[in-house]
């Protein structure tokens, strides 16, 4: 009887020894051997099998795909990824599986995939700091661009450039891109109506918007809006010199760390310190932490300024006019957001939307079948396929050829809610035709809300007149190790001093601001500078 | 005379002390009911009021699109019934367990009884975190299971301390030794004697479980990612309300955020919490003094 | 050798038990200790890809790391100070109501407001969250808007340091005490009933019969759960102060499960999070077991 019970509890045991190891292990076996082999092929066109009549033996490949969880829509088997199927996979025997990654949770899912070794086998990210922290953590492998060239031609065409100048890091080859066209829906909305009942005109420089703002205040009609700035650092290029020197531009001008101690955030902490002592923003902007919040002013009337990425389906412009039948909207120029002495500097998105990289423990064949899927996805036609479903069915051409939609509809070939975004945001961030004209039509149709097109001229137009004061970041080819250190705790940091300066009475602002500069700079921003310095010294960026 | 006086006294104070309780208790549970008639509120209004932040307790343009919305969706209708399955599983189960180790464990002279007690207790403090969690589960082929949901959590210490606790002081060693004299085996024991003089406290783990389980999401979050047809209702009701306050990737995707409408996800709130809401009432009775009289008396 | 071989057999009577205690301890050993072996990464530089056995290690470097942080020590005073406040508050609470629930003789009345009363416990923290500030907010809550409207001035409930400190004891202890009230219930329930005719015979009054009857029935489920919570002190609750902070008020805002989610989730820097995490299970640990002591010492059953 005892042994019985003795022997039942030591099997037990043993099961849970296999179990724990087993658990430690995951499967990691074969990732410990670097595939070097890929790096190393010579630039000998033929050394690259041909697979143009396809594999010999059924090759799998993993693509990532966007889940956001919006109802109704199963990202991983539906119209779409059949026909992939079938148009793609079908015809070089590749068996292409799409592994949904939660858009709410993407790094946290991409961590466990590694983890446990069944990662897809593109690795992506919308920013460069988190994929190079992908990268640090070694789950990529280093790319031979010839052999992109080979398989992929239509898409090294297109992306060469990009892939070139920004996907080397620490001297060797990782990341490709997918393209990204001109996109100038990021508008700034302001009340036209506002403006009428002060009798002012629409403000050239941010010396004229708060004279804007204090009349608004005046009239009791409302503030100037605000939200929390909370981890991209845009907020200084209206406040820069346009005459600075590169050096001191790659020094400080990061979009993921903000730049506390340099002479532009002052400035632009002085100007909000301002605005917020003489009631001209929202008092209470550090709790707008997202757009729901921020808009809900807007909305109500409280608020007569408000930003977003304006699509055709935004809620804003409908919720606007609901709760106040009177509003009229026009859109501010990024001048009058700039001081009068100025330029109005922006930052210029980089040549690229979505950054990939291949999975560590990726095959030739897969790697190979990775590129030809990038390929097939640049042709034109697929693409369209892809944006707009099938002609007749889900859209119908007119005159012009523009792609317009069959409305609410609802049958098998239904496009996602974003337009099936997340297949092809691989290979571009918005929908193109070859023709300029038609490209600026329907990103008129994607955009504007129905009655509001100007919106989208005027934001064109000014897309296009600022175009030469527009800069991009500052991209170093060495990984900067201090970044992703002290990311997140200067994040933190950033919201704490910055809102602190902001609340401080006028006299106080300088005291205030010099203290927290040192707070700042002892949080790991000194060590950041200096890191970059000496890259700078070493000539290590662009 | 006096006695009377005082009795009477005694009833006055007891009339005003019941006032003022009822008053009390009567103000805290408005307070505690606040938040729902927001949300409920919020899921029969017009969305362009909802996304002003107009609405407060009040319904602005009463309009039931929302609800309508959520009945005809068939995955929100079959994963509330995921989430039904799924709780009922692991309610028994847990409840299971639980009686399993507190039974024996509430046995003075059971040896390496405090060792055992440890053993189970340190499981509550520490815990390898999300990735060994992970690869746990997909070491044991459970990712993309309902068993994911089931299995992991089933063994709950904190739940396990406090029936330990309740059998040692409430359950009399006399009927136990009683028992054992008519040549009772523990099982016997267990299931005629301790289950019956536990109802409260069984009443009150099963509430826990099933709560616990009916509104965690954070596990159905890692673990079930491409079985879309399991996923759970309070995943669901994640994914409408959390993620989307998430602007901060958006910036640098550089497109207009997918959001669902307010009213919706209030909707979805609503309809993930009032089912819940109705098992109390049945639970509610075991509450009720004097459930263990007659067991008692020898 | 005598004395083994006795033990045995004492073990082998009890065997039935040991039988019942197999299931549980099979779940606690798969399922919780299986995974504990990531706790490996607090001692090492841990890199996903490598995994745990692959990764180097580094000792206590990562621990060193994390004691030297700048707010590692503020976020250690902050997380004592919210959850010794919240049980300071919290503790009574459940049991307080309990005790009036218990009072109410309507029994529709009981049962409306008890459902009523554990109905916070449903709502996720973001929702509270939110509609606290909707609530609470300086220019635009509806509470201060009412204060403003009496002709009072407005309060910072969540806009200032102690005002902040104030409002979310409130709120923890409002979210938890319905539901922490149910298990007081359940053992007020096993109360026999002639203890009180037997009191009420006595002389005893209403309030004496609570003081010297239904708190002592309920005062070793009242021991328990303070130990199990002491055990959490240097944890607490992630989600409640993450809803509730913002930007402008600092002070008391950082605790330990706040670094754990920058570091963990938001950083991807798991050795980091993870010591951080075992840095509190050891205090919670050592809290425990001398609570535990010091109950035994007073006479109580106590946990283990």
């Amino acid at each position: 009887m005892l042994k019985k019970e003795i022997k039942q509890l030591t099997s037990a045991l043993i099961v849970s020894a296999m179990v724990l190891s087993m658990a430690g292990c995951g499967s990691q076996t074969s990732n410990s051997e670097s595939s070097s082999t890929s790096g190393s092929q010579e630039n000998n066109v033929s050394n690259y099998t041909d697979y143009s009549s396809g594999f010999d033996s059924k090759v799998t490949i993993q693509i990532p795909v966007f889940d956001r969880a919006i109802e109704g829509w199963n990202v991983t088997d539906n119209y779409y990824t059949e026909w992939v199927q079938s148009e793609f996979g079908d015809k070089y025997n590749i068996n292409v599986e799409f592994v949904a990654i939660a858009r709410s949770s993407q790094v946290n899912d991409y961590m466990q995939l590694l983890a446990s070794g069944k990662a897809p086998d593109i690795i992506f990210h919308y920013d460069m700091p988190q994929m190079l922290a992908y990268y640090g953590e070694g789950s990529m492998q280093s790319l031979d661009l010839d052999e992109i060239a080979y398989y992929a031609p239509a898409y090294w065409m297109n992306m060469s450039e990009a892939i070139e100048a920004y996907g080397t890091v620490d001297g060797k080859d990782y990341f490709f891109f997918a393209d990204r066209p001109d996109a100038y829906n990021y508008v700034t909305l302001i009340r036209q109506d506002w403006l009428d009942a002060v009798n002012m005109e629409m403000p050239t420089c941010l010396e004229e918007l708060n004279e804007v703002l204090a009349a608004w205040k005046e009239a009791g009609l409302g503030n100037g809006g605000g939200s929390l700035i909370q981890n991209s650092y845009t907020y200084d290029y209206p406040f820069r010199d346009i005459n600075m020197s590169t050096e001191e531009h790659a020094l400080y001008s990061d979009l993921a760390v903000a730049a506390f101690t340099w002479e532009p955030t002052y400035e632009y902490l002085k100007n909000l310190n301002y605005q917020y002592n003489n009631g001209l923003i929202n008092t209470e902007f550090y709790l707008n932490t997202d757009d729901a919040t921020t808009q809900a002013d807007f909305v109500a009337g409280v608020a007569g300024i408000f930003s977003l990425y304006i699509s055709s389906s935004s809620p804003t412009i409908d919720s606007l006019q609901a709760n106040n039948p009177d509003a009229k909207l026009a859109y501010l120029p990024l001048a009058a957001q700039t001081p009068r002495d100025n330029k109005p500097q922006s930052r210029e998105y980089w040549p690229f939307g979505m950054i990939m990289g291949i999975n560590q423990d990726c095959s030739d064949e897969e790697r190979a079948a990775v590129w030809m899927y990038m390929e097939w996805l640049s042709d034109a036609d697929n693409l369209f396929y892809l944006q707009n479903g099938i002609e007749g069915v889900n859209y119908t051409l007119d005159e012009s050829g523009l792609a317009v939609p069959v409305a609410d509809f609802t049958g098998e070939s239904k496009l996602s809610q974003n337009n099936n975004k997340d297949y092809w945001c691989l290979v571009t961030e918005s929908a193109q035709y070859t023709d300029k004209e038609l490209t600026y039509k329907a990103n008129l149709k994607n955009w504007a809300p129905v009655g509001y097109e100007y919106i989208i001229e005027d934001s064109y137009e000014d897309f296009q007149t600022m175009a030469e004061y527009r800069t991009p970041d500052a991209l170093f080819n060495v990984m900067l190790p201090s970044v992703s250190e002290y990311k997140a705790e200067l994040t933190e940091k950033w919201k704490e001093l910055y809102v602190k300066c902001t609340m401080a009475s006028e006299e106080d602002f300088d005291a205030v601001y010099e203290k927290a500069c040192q707070d700042y700079l002892d949080a790991g921003y000194q060590i950041i500078l200096d890191e970059k310095q000496v890259a700078i010294e070493a000539g290590n960026f662009k | 005379m006096s006695k009377t006086n005082r009795r009477m006294s005694t009833c006055t104070t007891n009339k005003i002390a019941d006032i003022c309780i009822y008053l009390i208790i009567g103000l805290i549970s408005a307070t505690c009911v606040l938040p729902f008639i927001h949300i409920a509120a919020k899921s029969v209004s017009e969305e362009v009021y909802v996304i002003a932040n107009k609405v407060f307790l009040i319904p602005e343009g009463f309009i039931l699109d929302a609800y309508k919305k959520v009945l005809n969706d068939a995955s929100i209708i079959r994963s509330f019934f995921v989430s039904v399955w799924v709780t009922v599983l692991f309610t028994v189960l847990g409840m299971i367990i639980t009686l399993c180790a507190a039974y024996p464990l509430s046995r003075k002279n059971l040896i390496g009884r405090k060792k055992i007690t440890l053993f189970f207790m340190i499981t509550m403090y520490f815990n390898g975190g999300m990735i060994p969690e992970y690869l746990l589960v997909n070491s044991l082929n459970l990712l993309d299971t309902m068993a994911a949901l089931i299995l992991p959590l089933a063994f709950s210490a904190y739940n396990f301390l406090i029936m330990k606790t309740s059998l040692q002081t409430s359950i009399p060693e006399s009927l136990i030794e009683s028992a054992y004299l008519d040549g009772a085996s523990e099982f016997r024991i267990l299931g005629n004697i301790i289950i019956p003089l536990s109802k409260p406290i069984i009443a009150t783990l099963t509430l826990f479980y099933a709560v616990g389980r009916w509104n965690a999401y954070s596990d159905a979050l890692f673990y079930i990612k491409q079985n879309v047809n399991i996923r759970p209702l309070q995943l669901k009701l994640y994914n409408l309300v959390i993620a989307s306050t998430e602007s901060i990737q958006d910036t640098v995707e550089g497109t207009a955020m997918l959001t669902n409408p307010e009213v919706l996800k209030a909707a979805c709130i609503m309809f993930a919490t009032v089912p819940i809401l109705c098992i109390y009432p049945f639970v509610q009775k075991y509450f009720v003094q004097g459930t263990l009289i007659g067991s008692v008396k020898e | 050798m005598k004395n083994k071989s006795s033990l045995i057999r004492r073990m082998g009577k009890q065997w039935q038990l040991y039988v019942l205690l197999l299931i549980p301890i099979v779940f606690a050993l798969v399922f919780k200790y299986g995974s504990m072996i990531g706790l490996v990464t607090a001692l090492k530089d841990y890199k996903v890809v490598k995994g745990f056995w692959d990764s180097e290690w580094v000792g206590l470097d990562v621990f060193r790391k994390i004691f030297g942080m700048k707010n590692f020590g503020l976020a250690v005073r902050n997380t004592l100070l919210l959850n010794i406040l919240t049980l300071l508050f919290g503790f009574p609470m459940p049991i307080i109501l309990a005790l009036l629930l218990n009072e109410i003789k309507n029994v529709y009345y009981k049962r409306i407001t008890q459902t009523l009363l554990y109905l916070p416990h449903f709502l996720s923290f973001v929702i509270i969250g939110a509609i606290a500030y909707q609530l609470f907010g300086m220019n635009s809550g509806v509470v201060n808007n009412l204060i403003d409207s009496l002709g009072g001035a407005r309060i910072p409930f969540l806009q200032e340091d102690m005002h902040w400190l104030f409002t979310y004891v409130l709120i923890s202890v409002w979210q938890s005490m319905g539901w922490g009230s149910i298990i007081y219930l359940a053992a007020i329930a096993g109360v026999n009933p002639e203890l009180y005719e037997a009191a009420t015979i006595d002389g005893a009054n209403r309030f004496q019969r609570i003081i010297y009857i239904t708190l002592p029935c309920i005062k070793s489920t009242a021991v328990t759960l303070l130990i199990m919570n002491l055990g959490k002190v240097m944890g607490g609750s992630f989600e409640s102060v993450f809803a509730l902070r913002n930007a402008a008020t600092t002070e008391f805002t950082t605790t330990i499960p706040v670094l754990i989610y920058q570091f963990g989730i938001m950083g991807g820097k798991f050795s980091e999070s993870t010591a951080m995490g075992l840095f509190q299970s050891g205090v919670g640990v050592i809290l425990v077991l001398f609570s535990d002591f010091i109950a035994k010492k007073m006479g109580e059953e106590g946990l283990i």
